[in-house]
């Protein structure tokens, strides 16, 4: 870049810096806060406050979050495989390469930690890291909604909510608990049964990690002095960051206490040993 | 406001809507990415698997060829050690027969010689002895016819002598 134009991208930087500054600045009353940050955190935690009428039942705004976010994907999904899917080549291009580094990463993962069995958890990691990456990426964008009372929100993550984690900790534990009963009927149930803390744990593992996110996230936002700068640096890397590590520690959790469960039981050392003697024999 | 009596709010009613959006989310990420796109690696993969397995047995086929090929070489060219061998064998007869033919030929040769100059001999010998009878028939002519007898005897010894002498 010659001096001239990295001249010119400083001044117009600095412009559009300024422009921005002014704006946060004069609209910075306009905007009615109707509560409070400690008000504003209560309720990211609790739910109580700021529900949405979804068909005529007032949920809480994750829920909302997960329905945009499944249309958002199966929509993305539905284009690709109309669009891009069937033009595949054996040589990938660069989109190609990243649909097929996506699915591969989870069908290999899924491969690694339960080599025995792997095809329906393949499918099922790859569901739930899709889910909890896009979902915890789409508080990004600040999409707003209207509550129940008439309030404008930014819906958050969709695993934000208590419910969201919970069912997404118990539906793990189910899909682990059914590799068991695939593979080793009563013994598999035995084994998962043995592991009783694991919804619990994976449930508000994610709850927790995705509500401080979000919390922190908000804090910065809801400081008007913070949020020129630096939500570039917190909402963004951060949020990627996060959303890149919940999706993998859920996924990676679910695949090798799918494979514990689902490993069929080794022989017994007096077989073993008796089988060594007949041979020797 | 509402509570359920659950800590954190929780709501059974709102985890089964939870449950369901997740289903959907599943069922037609299966069907329309998952499913096309592992397909698509597992028939890839199957391709280049057969092409390595194909290369590879066109490899084997080519090393096996190329043994045989190696095998006939070695055939060929102990087949035609053997026949240089027989050849070889076959000039080294054929050679000892010229010879002996040769020494035969030379044999009947010096024989023929050998039984000519015999011949020749007993010829000058025959010839020699019709001389010598003669002789002895001339001096016995000439004693009869000479008064003499000792100088008649003295001529024949002489000319038995001179005809022993012609004769050797």
């Amino acid at each position: 870049m010659s001096k001239k134009k990295r001249t010119t991208a400083i001044i117009l930087l600095i412009i559009i810096e300024i422009v921005l500054a002014a704006g946060i600045a004069f609209t910075n009353g306009a905007v009615e806060k109707h509560e409070t940050i400690k008000e504003m955190m209560r309720d990211a935690v609790l739910h109580e406050e700021n529900k949405i009428n979804l068909f005529g039942i007032a949920v809480n705004p994750s829920l909302v979050a997960g329905y945009v976010v499944t249309a958002v994907i199966l929509l993305f999904a539905l284009i690709v495989r109309i669009f891009v899917i069937p033009k595949f080549k054996n040589v990938p291009g660069k989109f190609q390469m990243i649909l097929e580094t996506w699915v591969g990463f989870f069908d290999n993962l899924a491969k690694t930690n339960s080599p025995h069995s792997n095809g329906f958890l393949g499918a099922y990691i790859f569901a739930t890291g899709t889910y909890v990456f896009t979902g915890t990426l789409f508080e990004l964008f600040g999409i707003q909604a209207i509550t129940t009372e008439g309030h404008s929100i930014s819906l958050p993550a969709p695993l934000a909510d208590i419910n969201g984690a919970i069912m997404m900790g118990c539906l793990s534990y189910l899909v682990i608990m059914s590799g068991g009963i695939m593979n080793n009927k009563l013994r598999g149930v035995g084994l998962t049964l043995k592991e009783f803390s694991l919804p619990l744990s994976m449930s508000f593992r994610l709850f927790g990690a995705l509500l401080s996110g979000m919390l922190v996230t908000e804090l910065i936002y809801f400081t008007l002095g913070l949020s020129i700068l630096l939500p570039v640096v917190v909402g963004v890397l951060f949020t990627l960051l996060h959303a890149l590590i919940q999706a993998y520690v859920l996924t990676l959790l679910t695949s090798i206490f799918y494979g514990e469960v689902s490993e069929p039981p080794k022989p017994k050392e007096k077989k073993q040993k008796k089988e060594q003697n007949e041979v020797l024999i | 406001m509402v509570l359920t009596g659950l800590p954190l709010n929780i709501d059974f009613q709102q985890i089964l809507l939870h449950l369901a959006n997740f289903a959907i989310l599943f069922f037609g990420l299966y069907i329309l990415l998952y499913k096309p796109v592992k397909d698509f690696m597992d028939k890839r993969t199957a391709h280049y698997k057969n092409m390595d397995d194909e290369a590879n047995e066109k490899l084997a086929s080519a090393k096996k060829k190329e043994e045989e090929y190696q095998n006939k070489l070695k055939e060929v060219d102990d087949e035609i050690a053997g026949k240089k061998k027989e050849a070889s064998a076959e000039l080294d007869n054929m050679r000892v027969e010229k010879e002996k033919e040769a020494k035969e030929k030379a044999d009947k040769i010096v024989d023929d010689a050998r039984k000519e100059a015999e011949s020749v001999r007993a010829n000058i010998i025959n010839s020699a002895s019709k001389d010598i009878t003669d002789m002895v028939s001339k001096a016995a002519e000439k004693i009869f016819m000479s008064d003499d007898i000792e100088k008649a005897y003295d001529v024949f010894l002489e000319d038995a002598e001179r005809s022993v002498k012609d004769g050797e």
